[in-house]
């Protein structure tokens, strides 16, 4: 049952914040709600077996039986911690928005998004996933075609377009696959093989809709608006838990699914990785506005992270996978930042800004540490992954790895350019009226301090449980499968000894 | 030999709506201006009641089958889509009362208008052999066309009344001549006996005489006249003029019960009798093809909300035209389980819309285009809600309930081994989630100052439509649907 009171809750929580009576009050009850739900989800972390490769805290009901669709729910290493990170970023999002927003339809937004969220991150049926995967664009749309900057309708409308279109071609392939397996259950569509054609069609749709999601480079052209436009608390939903759900659903089913054609498209993907991992940070130095220099970052982050996955050895993987909660950690405390300068000056020029590390000490701090983690300073949350994606990356392509760190040396110039810019320099004469950081700022960003640091001291303690998962879930499937009629043949004798056994133990 | 009792229970719905009809007429001829107030609830109560009828009938073990002669089928199907299109006509009676009543326009023949067209519908949703399909359709028709027009001393409702009824003669016109040569080759008009003869005879030559031909005009021309009342590209050039021109609570009317019967009834047809291998299923996957993409271009364009909403129902007539023309080689039950689920999902979905059109338009339905309703989301916030919802359920999205609607349809095409069909729908169904995110979007840009929406009253009747409606849209998905 923990599964589903983590997706049911905030689906309540949700629904109660819309027709609770005091208006007032709403944000209230979603931050309770929210922080209900991370304390509940802790327990996946205390009753995680680190022995098991498969899905634990499973449950199964039957939602269509005559068309195979059932509600199937299960976690394994590589989804406990992106659950985690959405349950921990949530409450903490819905706290940041208390000083700009007051309607109930913001907060439940939020909760409807974190249910979607953590319903795609479970799901062990194919459908059902589908299901969750597309509510998610729902409530994405609303944070922020209504409570986005001056030009969210055009910026929502294109986020929407994008994932949508991804999404509709997943269906296909979902259609021709059930077509074919006759279930929607992962286990089972996980055992069957394809035949090299439908493995390379399949993939690329799967893969489009998720490398839209992340996104990839040449399929970014939503980001910079939507990260820009959206409330900072949209900003974080979409960086740091949307986009690693593209991740997610290549490692859970590109990959494992269609493992011959996942080889063939490796190298396309890793070159597009390094060559995103450059465009972004490329562009980051570009910008004079300081939110889009986050976007392309998250952007060039982003194809790191993919860079070290399709390396597709135990090292890459697991540095993928940690630098995405590490990732989600440091983009979600850098978006609520921006968001707090803007409650403070409604603008993201940098020129509008400048010395703002002595009237705003604290929060100019907090921008420092954060900074630092998404460098990569040793210590630190970004440091660990980083390291991990490069060495396998280095084994991967030489090339390939010389040229996302030289992506990383560019990071350093525009994160200290946005500093320098943002936080020293001279002070203008209106600042004296600027206040520092609340208590209930320092509150929301405390915990995500606490993270960076925990994850950048304590790398094993994140890398343990998704070790075995990994292993056995992407990199066992991606070894040779014997050749074609060997397999044929294989499989007809097994299933001939089975029909043995049955007979033999009546 | 059937007994008479099963024979009347059996159409029970249908004795309701005929006795709602008689009664609202001469209620009508004998009340006074103040009597008006209860047409729509008595119209209100004959059609739940034969609405409770098909409950009852849906829950008992065992359908009653072939009737009268074997004119009339009971069986799940026609239960299932008589429920629909009662199920429209409930809920066009409800936008009406307060439409009609902001119109000062409260008749007696109104209610009684679409209670005959219901009557219509479930007889020809009930049809087992063509002429009481063509009496049903014509029933239904004829009423139609006077609806179309039924606000007289507008151009516009009477231009969509004469473009409609033209259309729809003309549309008669082929379906008879479909019926006469299927009937005069296979010398029966029973639909379960059309389907031995063409089993038995589609490949054989009698004497040189080669009846394929002539079943294959005659299907054509069936498909024409049906393709004309279900409005498929490129019979579908009078919809959008119809109904744009219509009052709206009569646009939600005509575009879903009239389209509902219509269509179950063209699957009916196009599984249980021409459900094998013949060219028809070529011309079915081109008529689709068209429609949706037609259908889903012109509504691009639109800037009005009506004008939108009829090119839309353009579209999902090819949504649903895919689920026929995958029709050959899926079991028909499974055909006629995805049709009817669909329609039942776009009737909770477009009577909606077309119900909100029919509040928020104003008086004299003055305000239609997308600019009048700019910042209503933040005024009316739950109505906004309620567009979006209908939109998103429009546009497939999960978890509403046009999503599933959409997907046990292409499901049929993927399981016929048709995927460049199904790949067409699907980027289809992405072009029009341009459009109606779009409509979503105009309602949440900045509120203009000089309209405003706290005037538009939300009576009992109409928030009681609205719910049913949303909640139609939002739980139908999740619901074990009946067979």
């Amino acid at each position: 049952m923990t599964l589903s009171l983590l997706i049911g809750l905030p689906l309540v929580g949700a629904i109660l914040v819309g027709l609770f009576p005091w208006e007032k009050a709403t944000k209230a009850l979603a931050f309770l709600v929210s922080l209900t739900v991370f304390i509940f989800s802790l327990q996946l972390y205390t009753q995680f077996d680190l022995a098991n490769a498969g899905f634990q805290f499973k449950e199964l009901y039957d939602l269509v039986p005559n068309l195979g669709i059932h509600y199937a729910v299960g976690i394994d290493g590589i989804s406990l911690w992106l659950i985690l990170l959405t349950t921990f970023l949530v409450p903490l999002v819905t706290l940041a928005g208390f000083g700009a927003f007051s309607q109930r339809g913001y907060y439940a937004c939020i909760l409807l998004l974190e249910s979607a969220v953590i319903g795609t991150l479970v799901s062990t049926d194919l459908f059902l996933f589908y299901v969750f995967w597309e509510m998610m664009l729902i409530p994405a749309f609303f944070l922020i075609g209504i409570w986005g900057g001056e030009n969210r309708v055009k910026a929502t409308i294109k986020f929407v377009l994008y994932t949508m279109l991804g999404s509709l071609l997943m269906l296909v392939a979902l259609l021709y696959i059930t077509h074919e397996v006759k279930s929607f259950d992962y286990s089972k569509i996980a055992d069957h093989f394809f035949a090299e054609d439908t493995q390379f069609w399949c993939f690329l749709a799967f893969a489009l809709a998720f490398l839209i999601k992340v996104p990839l480079f040449p399929f970014h052209g939503w980001l910079p608006e939507a990260y820009v436009e959206a409330p900072a608390g949209g900003t974080v939903l979409l960086s740091a838990v949307m986009a690693k759900l593209g991740v997610y659903g290549l490692l859970r089913f590109c990959i494992p699914l269609f493992p011959d054609a996942a080889k063939a498209f490796a190298p396309w993907i890793m070159i597009l990785a390094v060559v995103g991992v450059l465009h972004g940070a490329l562009m980051a130095t570009l910008q004079t506005n300081f939110k889009k220099i986050l976007a392309y970052s998250s952007l060039s982050h982003m194809g790191m992270i993919l860079l070290g996955i399709f390396t597709f050895s135990l090292t890459g993987l697991q540095g993928g996978v940690l630098q995405m909660v590490s990732h989600g950690v440091y983009m979600a405390g850098l978006f609520l930042l921006v968001g707090m300068l803007y409650e403070r000056r409604p603008s993201y020029e940098m020129s509008n800004f400048g010395g703002w590390a002595k009237t705003t000490p604290v929060l100019a701090t907090l921008f420092l540490l954060l900074m630092a983690a998404a460098l990569g300073m040793p210590g630190l949350a970004g440091f660990v992954g980083e390291i991990l994606i490069l060495v396998s990356a280095y084994k991967a392509n030489t090339v390939l790895a010389l040229l996302a760190i030289s992506g990383f040396v560019l990071s350093a110039w525009y994160f200290f350019y946005l500093y320098g810019k943002v936080f020293l320099g001279p002070t203008n004469k209106k600042q004296n009226t600027v206040l520092d950081l609340s208590a209930r700022e320092i509150a929301l960003l405390l915990p995500l301090a606490t993270a960076v640091l925990w994850i950048g001291l304590s790398p094993n303690f994140f890398l343990r449980p998704m070790e075995k998962s990994l292993q056995a879930n992407v990199i066992e499937r991606l070894k040779p499968a014997p050749a074609m009629t060997d397999f044929a043949a294989n499989q007809r004798h097994l299933q001939e000894e089975m029909e043995k056994d049955k007979k033999g133990s009546r | 030999m059937t007994c008479l009792p099963l024979e009347l229970t059996a159409l029970l719905p249908l004795w309701f709506v005929v006795a709602g009809v008689v009664v609202l007429l001469l209620l009508e001829m004998f009340s006074k201006e103040e009597g008006r107030k209860v047409l729509p609830i008595v119209a209100l109560t004959f059609l739940v009641l034969a609405l409770g009828a098909d409950f009852s009938l849906l829950s008992r073990q065992g359908m009653p089958g072939a009737l009268f002669n074997r004119s009339v089928v009971i069986d799940l199907y026609s239960v299932t889509l008589q429920a629909i299109c009662l199920l429209s006509a409930l809920l066009t009676v409800l936008f009406s009362s307060a439409y009609l009543k902001r119109e000062k326009a409260v008749t007696g023949e109104y209610y009684a208008l679409i209670l005959l067209a219901a009557a219509g519908m479930i007889v020809l949703v009930s049809a087992s052999e063509f002429l009481t399909l063509f009496v049903g359709l014509e029933l239904m028709s004829i009423a139609g066309y006077i609806l179309a027009g039924y606000l007289r001393i507008k151009e516009r409702s009477t231009e969509a009344a004469l473009k409609y009824f033209l259309n729809g003669v003309f549309s008669s016109a082929f379906l008879l001549y479909g019926i006469a040569i299927l009937y005069g080759v296979s010398g029966t008009t029973h639909f379960p006996d059309l389907r031995l003869f063409l089993e038995k005879n589609m490949n054989a030559s009698v004497m040189g005489f080669n009846p394929a031909v002539f079943v294959q005009l005659g299907a054509a021309l069936l498909l024409a006249g049906l393709g004309f009342k279900v409005a498929l590209v490129p019979f579908h050039g009078w919809a959008p003029d119809v109904y744009d021109g219509s009052i709206a609570p009569v646009s939600a009317f005509l575009s879903t019960g009239v389209k509902a019967a219509a269509f179950g009834i063209f699957a009916r047809l196009f599984t249980e009798v021409f459900g094998i291998p013949g060219s028809w299923t070529a011309a079915l996957c081109v008529l689709a093809v068209l429609t949706m993409t037609l259908g889903n271009l012109s509504a691009l364009g639109q800037s009005n909300l009506k004008r939108l909403l009829a090119y839309s129902s353009v579209a999902h007539a090819g949504y649903l035209a895919v689920g026929l023309a995958a029709a050959v080689g899926n079991p028909a039950d499974s055909v006629e389980r995805a049709v009817a689920f669909y329609l039942l999902v776009y009737t909770f979905m477009t009577a909606g819309t077309f119900g909100w059109i029919a509040w928020a338009s104003g008086e004299g339905e003055s305000q239609t285009n997308f600019e009048d309703y700019r910042g209503l989301g933040y005024r009316r916030p739950w109505m906004g809600v309620a567009l979006a919802i209908f939109m998103f359920s429009l546009a497939g999205m999960t978890p509403t309930a046009g999503f599933f609607g959409k997907y046990f349809l292409f499901k049929l095409a993927m399981d016929n081994g048709m995927i460049w069909l199904t790949v067409v729908a699907v980027l289809n169904s992405f072009i029009s989630a341009y459009y109606y995110l779009g409509v979503i979007a105009i309602l949440y840009l900045k509120p203009e100052e000089n309209r405003s929406f706290a005037s538009l009253p939300v009576s009992v009747g109409l928030f009681f439509a609205f719910f049913l409606c949303v909640l139609g849209t939002l739980v139908t998905g999740f619901l074990k649907f009946p067979f």
